[in-house]
């Protein structure tokens, strides 16, 4: 299998090892983010070329094991079985190199053979723990490198034992950790009576293994596989030793403390780690929730004072920029520079103007994760999630809602039980995005004047309190179930490391613009396209139409057909209801902060602005929702469920306005 | 051999018989700042290996480092793990030898 000058590498490692830095190191700018075929888990490689070597570097989902309890771990061994990398590396943890042996311990069964990256071996030494590393080889039976990612070390030592051991040019014998001794006849037992049967590429030691763990997988294939007879009496033996997953269990940690015994060994004991310090205040109730909305009030105070004047610096500059076009187009059809000017610089180009805002927002969310805060904040957010059928783990993707609901329903993804995914991607889009914000805080200044921070503040919380009574309706009425295993490591903290918070932002932000490219690009050109066909006046096209057709019902809330095709046009993007207001009212010179007060009431200019904070998503959150929510039931009723929300609560804001006379 | 030692050997290669031994409970009764031993882990298949990978596996120590209402965090082989309450009253202990000849066990 071994190419001379191409190899496959595959990253393993448990998550918090500092496997995304060796990976980010390795490939750079080259690494290519998608999706695993036919799954919603995010798949990683990248190219490193070393000594005339061309490595294609893929990263594993990072697990803790490799039992078929997730879809991650599924995906990590189904790649390891099915593509035999040439290596893979196991980044492992020196400051608990013990839980990061367990993963080994599973990967030593697969075929492929396995370097351990020994990494963060400085932090280790700082609380005192030394880790020989001739030792742990001797003791492993493979090679071992001790790294400090973060500080660029041991990565060419990597990648030269990487080559050596693909050319078979180092000492390859691993010691596989054994089923606990009052275990091993079933093992051997079970070995004798599958043996005949396992199929390619799978081994008899790997699939008895598992059967031991009780794995779903592969419980459902060998019974398929299996005639009758010998599956029920590998049934009868399985059931008869029922415990047989803690035969496995402590086998493999039985090995491990050998390991550990002959090549860790601790010098300080007793001191108090920082990390420790920093978590008395921060995961204490009392403390922990104030300092967390500090955190995230100073992030809303950095994204909007430093984001808003940039947003408008390139606004201007995209408001020339298409002056220039209609200099430049001025000899052509008007429908094309129509399209151009219209619908894809303002559309499409407006919407990219919200990029510094996103990228500061980003990139502060992005210094918190990789410091380790966030998974504070999880913690100390759980209680509260509770209330909305959701726990710890779901406050960071809510969160990023209010950068861009793209982003919120992709970050979705860390969590592992199905029905809280689809609880957090369903109630992501009331967080209120930057896009919708910065409508909100435009129509209440024009509208509401001196009282425009009360109101914009108190439909924010509108938003809020929608989120958690849906969330609450939901998790009640429709998602019922167990409650979800809440179980979340709390990494140490350390200083944050520009290139991991890099990478982040950079992947983050192009999602946004490549949804910008071609969903919100495509909406643009449509709107345009059905607010000018037929020619003449927009009263008269189709979009008007549409608009004067559920005007009826607009009355409800207060709302005239122009309003509604303004939210009709924040479907593309929000932002676009501004612009689509501007042209309606014909605002021309004057400006839409000096019409807007004449055109709307002030029932009517909050009935719409509730509407708006709740409508149905934008085009490009409405895209990844259905990408991501994996089912087309879920998916219509989500969009069907905020857009009677909306209605509703736009109508009981008009009523109530009109009953206390706003 | 220390008696510490034996202990963590019988419940870790588990010998079925001897688990009844000692009078375990749930982590969830420990308070901050106290340890003990992880006994067993009385829950399914699922709980019990994703436990055992992030190095939650009877016969390590364990120390309870938050435990106020909600969720609590424990240190394990030099990990921080936040586990929600129905998880961690599934984790089963034993009071630390060591502790136990100080004389504070709770009995």
């Amino acid at each position: 299998m071994s190419g001379r000058h191409k190899l496959i590498i595959a990253l393993a490692g448990q998550p918090n090892v500092g496997k995304s830095t060796v990976f980010n190191v390795l490939t750079g700018l080259s690494q290519h983010v998608g999706n695993w075929p036919g799954k919603t888990v995010e798949k990683k490689e990248g190219i490193h070329i070393y000594d005339n070597v061309e490595m294609r570097i893929i990263d594993l989902p990072g697990t803790y094991s490799l039992t078929a309890f997730s879809e991650e771990e599924k995906i990590a061994r189904d790649f390891v079985i099915n593509e035999r990398p040439d290596v893979m590396v196991l980044t492992a943890d020196a400051t608990a190199l013990e839980r990061s042996l367990y993963l080994l311990s599973e990967l030593l069964l697969l075929d492929s053979p396995v370097i351990v990256a020994v990494n963060m071996t400085d932090v280790a030494e700082d609380q005192g723990i030394h880790i020989d590393t001739d030792s742990l080889q001797n003791c492993l039976g493979i090679p071992v490198i001790p790294m400090v990612a973060r500080k660029n070390k041991g990565i060419k030592e990597l990648l030269s034992q990487v080559i050596l051991l693909s050319d078979g040019k180092l000492k390859y014998d691993p010691k596989i950790p054994d089923i606990s001794q009052d275990h091993r006849d079933i093992f051997l037992n079970l070995i004798e009576l599958t043996r005949e049967h396992i199929p390619a590429p799978y081994t008899a030691r790997w699939v008895v293994t598992k059967l031991m763990e009780g794995d779903p997988e592969i419980l459902k294939m060998m019974e398929d596989i299996l005639p009758g007879e010998k599956w029920s009496r590998i049934q009868s033996l399985l059931i008869k030793h029922e415990d047989s997953l803690r035969a496995v269990v402590g086998g493999r940690y039985d090995w491990i403390e050998a390991v550990i015994r002959d090549s860790v060994s601790h010098f300080k004991r007793g001191q108090v780690l920082m990390t420790d310090r920093l978590d008395h205040v921060l995961t204490r109730p009392v403390f922990g929730i104030p300092i967390l909305l500090s955190v995230l009030a100073i992030a809303f105070l950095l994204t909007y004072g430093i984001g808003s004047p940039l947003q408008g610096l390139l606004e201007r500059l995209v408001n020339s920029f298409a002056r220039w076009a209609g200099h430049f187009l001025s000899g052509a059809p008007a429908w094309i520079s129509g399209i151009v000017i219209d619908g894809i610089i303002g559309g499409a180009g407006t919407v990219l103007t919200f990029l510094p805002i996103l990228l500061i927002f980003f990139a502060f969310m992005a210094v918190l994760e990789d410091v380790g805060y966030m998974a504070r904040a999880a913690f100390v957010m759980d209680r509260f999630m509770h209330t909305i059928g959701l726990h710890g783990k779901s406050f960071l993707p809510m969160f990023l809602g209010f950068g861009c609901n793209v982003p919120a329903v992709l970050g979705a993804r860390i969590i592992e039980s199905r029905r809280a995914r689809l609880l957090t991607i369903f109630l992501a889009p009331f967080v209120p995005c930057t896009a919708r914000l910065a409508v909100l805080t435009l129509v209440s200044a024009a509208v509401f004047m001196e009282r425009a921070a009360f109101i914009s503040w108190s439909l924010v919380t509108v938003n809020i309190l929608a989120l958690g009574f849906s969330g609450m309706l939901a998790s009640r009425l429709f998602l019922r179930g167990e409650p979800m295993p809440f179980i979340m490591e709390l990494p140490l903290y350390h200083k944050p490391n520009a290139k991991t918070i890099g990478m982040v932002v950079w992947n983050r932000t192009k999602a946004f613009v490549k949804r910008a490219g071609t969903v919100i690009l495509g909406f643009s050109v449509l709107i345009w396209l059905m607010s000018n066909i037929p020619g003449g006046r927009i009263e008269d096209s189709v979009l008007g139409r549409i608009g004067r057709l559920i005007e009826p019902l607009g009355a409800f809330m207060g709302l005239d057909w122009k309003m509604i095709v303004a939210l009709l046009g924040s479907f593309v993007a929000k932002e676009n209801s501004i612009a689509m207001l501007g042209v309606l009212y014909g605002v021309g010179e004057k400006g839409l902060r000096n019409v807007l007060p004449d055109m709307m009431s002030h029932a009517s200019a909050l009935s719409f602005l509730v509407v708006l904070m709740l409508f149905i998503p934008c085009a490009a959150t409405v895209s990844v929702i259905k990408q991501e929510i994996e089912s087309r039931k879920w998916f219509l009723f989500s969009l069907i469920f905020m857009l009677l929300i909306s209605l509703g609560s736009g109508m009981a804001a008009y009523r109530l306005a009109l009953l206390f006379g706003i | 051999m220390s008696e510490e030692k034996k202990i963590k050997d019988l419940t870790r290669s588990g010998i079925e018989d001897r688990r009844m031994d000692k009078k375990s409970f749930p982590v969830t009764s420990l308070k901050e700042g106290e340890e003990g031993l992880i006994h067993s882990i009385s829950g399914g298949l699922s709980l019990i290996s994703r436990l055992a990978g992030m190095g939650i596996v009877p016969g390590t120590e364990i120390k309870v480092l938050r435990n106020s209402r909600g969720p609590l965090i424990v240190l394990v082989n030099n990990t921080r793990v936040a586990l929600g309450r129905g998880q961690a009253s599934k984790i089963l202990i034993v009071f630390d030898l060591s502790r136990q000849k100080k004389g504070q066990l709770a009995e």
